[in-house]
C-alpha cells in the first residue's frame, strides 16, 4: 500500500507586520506629508501673524513667540523640505530599479 | 516584470542618501524661480510698480484705521520708539515719491502724508524729542547746547521737505525753513565734525546725511543755499569718516569726529541713498563698496550683511535678527533695497525681493500686501525702496 500522498502544506502566509512595511519612497512621502501638515495646521490657525514676534520687528508675549517661531520653523521645513522629498522619493524608485532591480519596498 | 530583490540596509541607506542629494541638487537651485518678482513687478521707470500699489494701499489704511495703527505703533514701540519714528518718516517719503509716479493718488497720499506729519509734530510738541529715541538718550549729557537730535530733525525735515516737493504748504514750508533747516545748519556749522548729534556725543552718518538732503529740498524749494556746507561735509567726511578696512564711511563719531561705530550694513545703504542728491559719484562709490562687501546671494536668493564678511559682531536692535553662517541682517537686507531701487540696480533688488518673498512671510488681502515677518517700519523701508526715484530726480534737475 502506498501511503497516501499528504496534502501540501500551504506556503506561510507573509506576516502582516512585514506586509505593511513601507519602503523609503512612501517614508519620504510620508515625512513630507507630516511637515506640510503641520505648516497647514499652523496656518489655519492664524500663527502667520506672531512671525514679527520670532523674527523681533515687533514686541509680543512668550505664546506669540512660541506660536511665530513654530509656524516660521514648520513654514521653512515645508518649502526646503517638503518638495526635495517628494522628488527623493521618486529617484529612489527610480535609482533603486535601475541599479538594482528592486522594489519600491526596499 | 522581473524578479524585484531586497536590498541590504547598506544598500538602502546609500541609495536615500543619493535620492536626497540629487533631490536637492535639483531643486534647491532652482526654488528662486517660485519666489523671483518679474522685474515689472517690482520697478518702473515711470508710474508705480504694482507690489509698491498694493504695499502702499496697506500702509495708508495703517493710518486711517486707528485702531491698526495703535496696535502697529504699540507693537513697535514695545520694542524701539525710533521704530515708530522712522515708520512714519519712511512712509512720508515713500508717498510723495508715489505721488510723483502716479499723480492720480497724489490727494489721499498728501492726505495720508499731512495726517501722519502732524500726528509726528504733535506728539514732538508734547513729549519732546525723547518721545521718540531710545532710552540711552537722557543716559548722558549732549555736547551741543541746547541739546537736540539731528535724528529727529533731519527725518522731519525731509519728511516736510517731500511732502512740498509734491504740493507746497506754506506752514510746512515755515516749519521746515525756520525749526529744522536753519538750526541744523547752524549746528552743523557749529560743529567740529560738521555733523550733529543724533544720541549724546553720537552723530549717526544715517542721520547727518538725512539732514543734508533735507537741506538739498530746502533749497530747491526755498531761497536757501547749503552747498557750501554740504560741500565741506563731503570733504570733511571723505578725510575723516572713512574706515581704512572697508574703505566705508563709518557709521557712528563723537562730535569731534572720533570713530564709534565702523560702517554697518543698516547705516551704510541709506547714506548710499542720500548721498545720491549730495554728491553722486560719491554715493555710487560707496554703494559699490557696500556692494561688494555686504551683499550676496545663495541659490538666486539675495541678502545684505550687517557687517563685512570676517568681521564678527553682535546682533543689535539696530541690525535687527542676523542668520547664523550667512549673517544675513533683516535691518541691513531690507535696507539694501533702498540702495538698490536709489541705484536703479534691478538685478540685486529682484534678488532681495525673492527673498523677501520667501522669509518675509508675505500676506497679500483686498489689494492690500504686508509683511508678517516685518513690522510697520520694515514695510515702509522696502515700499520706499520700490517706490524711491522723482524726487531725488526732481532734486538733481533743479540744480545747486
Amino acid at each position: 500500500m502506498t501511503e497516501p500522498s499528504k496534502p501540501s502544506q500551504p506556503a506561510p502566509a507573509e506576516s502582516p507586520r512585514k506586509k505593511r512595511r513601507l519602503g523609503p519612497p512612501a517614508r519620504m512621502l510620508i515625512g513630507a506629508a507630516f511637515i506640510s501638515a503641520a505648516y497647514f495646521i499652523f496656518h489655519l490657525l492664524g500663527w502667520r501673524q506672531h512671525v514679527s514676534a520670532a523674527y523681533a520687528t515687533s514686541a509680543g508675549t512668550n505664546a506669540a513667540l512660541l506660536m511665530g517661531a513654530a509656524y516660521a520653523v514648520s513654514y521653512f521645513a515645508t518649502v526646503f523640505m517638503g518638495p526635495v522629498l517628494v522628488l527623493a522619493a521618486g529617484i529612489y524608485a527610480v535609482l533603486a530599479r535601475m541599479f538594482f532591480n528592486a522594489g519600491s519596498t526596499d | 516584470m522581473g524578479t524585484m530583490r531586497l536590498l541590504s540596509p547598506f544598500k538602502r541607506l546609500l541609495l536615500k542618501a543619493a535620492s536626497l542629494l540629487i533631490a536637492a541638487a535639483v531643486y534647491l537651485p532652482l526654488m528662486h524661480l517660485l519666489y523671483r518678482p518679474g522685474a515689472a513687478e517690482i520697478h518702473s521707470d515711470a508710474g508705480a510698480a504694482p507690489m509698491a500699489m498694493r504695499m502702499a494701499a496697506r500702509q495708508e489704511r495703517i493710518w486711517t484705521d486707528k485702531s491698526l495703527l495703535g496696535g502697529e505703533i504699540a507693537k513697535m514701540r514695545r520694542a524701539n520708539a525710533e521704530w515708530d519714528f522712522m515708520g512714519r518718516s519712511f512712509l512720508v517719503w515713500s508717498l510723495g515719491n508715489l505721488s510723483l509716479r502716479d499723480p492720480t493718488r497724489a490727494g489721499s497720499s498728501l492726505a495720508a502724508m499731512d495726517n501722519i506729519i502732524d500726528e509726528t509734530l504733535r506728539l514732538e510738541r508734547e513729549g519732546g524729542m525723547y518721545v521718540f529715541l531710545m532710552g540711552y538718550a537722557q543716559a548722558k549729557p549732549w555736547v551741543q547746547k541746547p541739546e537736540r537730535s539731528i535724528f529727529i530733525d533731519g527725518e522731519i525735515a525731509l519728511m516736510l521737505g517731500v511732502r512740498c516737493m509734491v504740493r507746497p504748504r506754506q506752514d510746512y514750508l515755515d516749519e521746515l525753513r525756520r525749526r529744522r533747516v536753519d538750526v541744523m545748519a547752524e549746528r552743523m556749522e557749529a560743529s567740529p565734525s560738521l555733523s550733529c548729534e543724533s544720541y549724546p556725543d553720537e552723530c549717526w552718518t544715517f542721520c547727518n546725511t538725512t539732514a543734508l538732503a533735507a537741506m538739498r529740498v530746502s533749497d530747491r524749494l526755498l531761497d536757501t543755499d547749503h552747498s557750501q556746507l554740504i560741500r565741506r561735509w563731503i570733504t570733511y567726511s571723505k578725510a575723516n569718516l572713512i574706515d581704512p578696512r572697508t574703505g566705508m564711511l563709518i557709521s557712528a563719531y563723537t562730535l569731534d569726529g572720533k570713530a564709534i561705530y565702523r560702517p554697518e550694513g543698516s547705516t551704510i545703504w541709506h547714506v548710499c541713498h542720500c548721498l545720491c542728491v549730495l554728491d553722486e559719484q560719491f554715493g555710487r562709490e560707496q554703494y559699490e563698496l557696500a556692494k561688494k562687501q555686504l551683499a550676496d546671494s545663495i541659490v538666486g536668493f539675495g541678502y545684505a550683511r550687517e557687517w563685512p564678511a570676517g568681521i564678527e559682531d553682535q546682533m543689535d536692535v539696530d541690525s535687527g535678527m542676523v542668520v547664523p553662517v550667512l549673517g544675513a541682517s533683516v535691518a541691513s537686507s531690507g535696507l539694501a533695497c533702498l540702495a538698490a531701487g536709489t541705484y536703479g540696480d534691478v538685478d540685486f533688488l529682484c534678488g532681495l525681493v525673492t527673498t523677501i518673498r520667501l522669509g518675509g512671510f508675505p500676506i497679500a488681502r483686498d489689494g492690500e500686501l504686508w509683511h508678517a515677518g516685518a513690522n510697520q517700519v520694515g514695510d515702509a523701508v522696502l515700499l520706499y525702496g520700490l517706490t524711491v526715484g522723482p524726487i531725488w530726480q526732481k532734486l538733481k534737475e533743479g540744480g545747486k
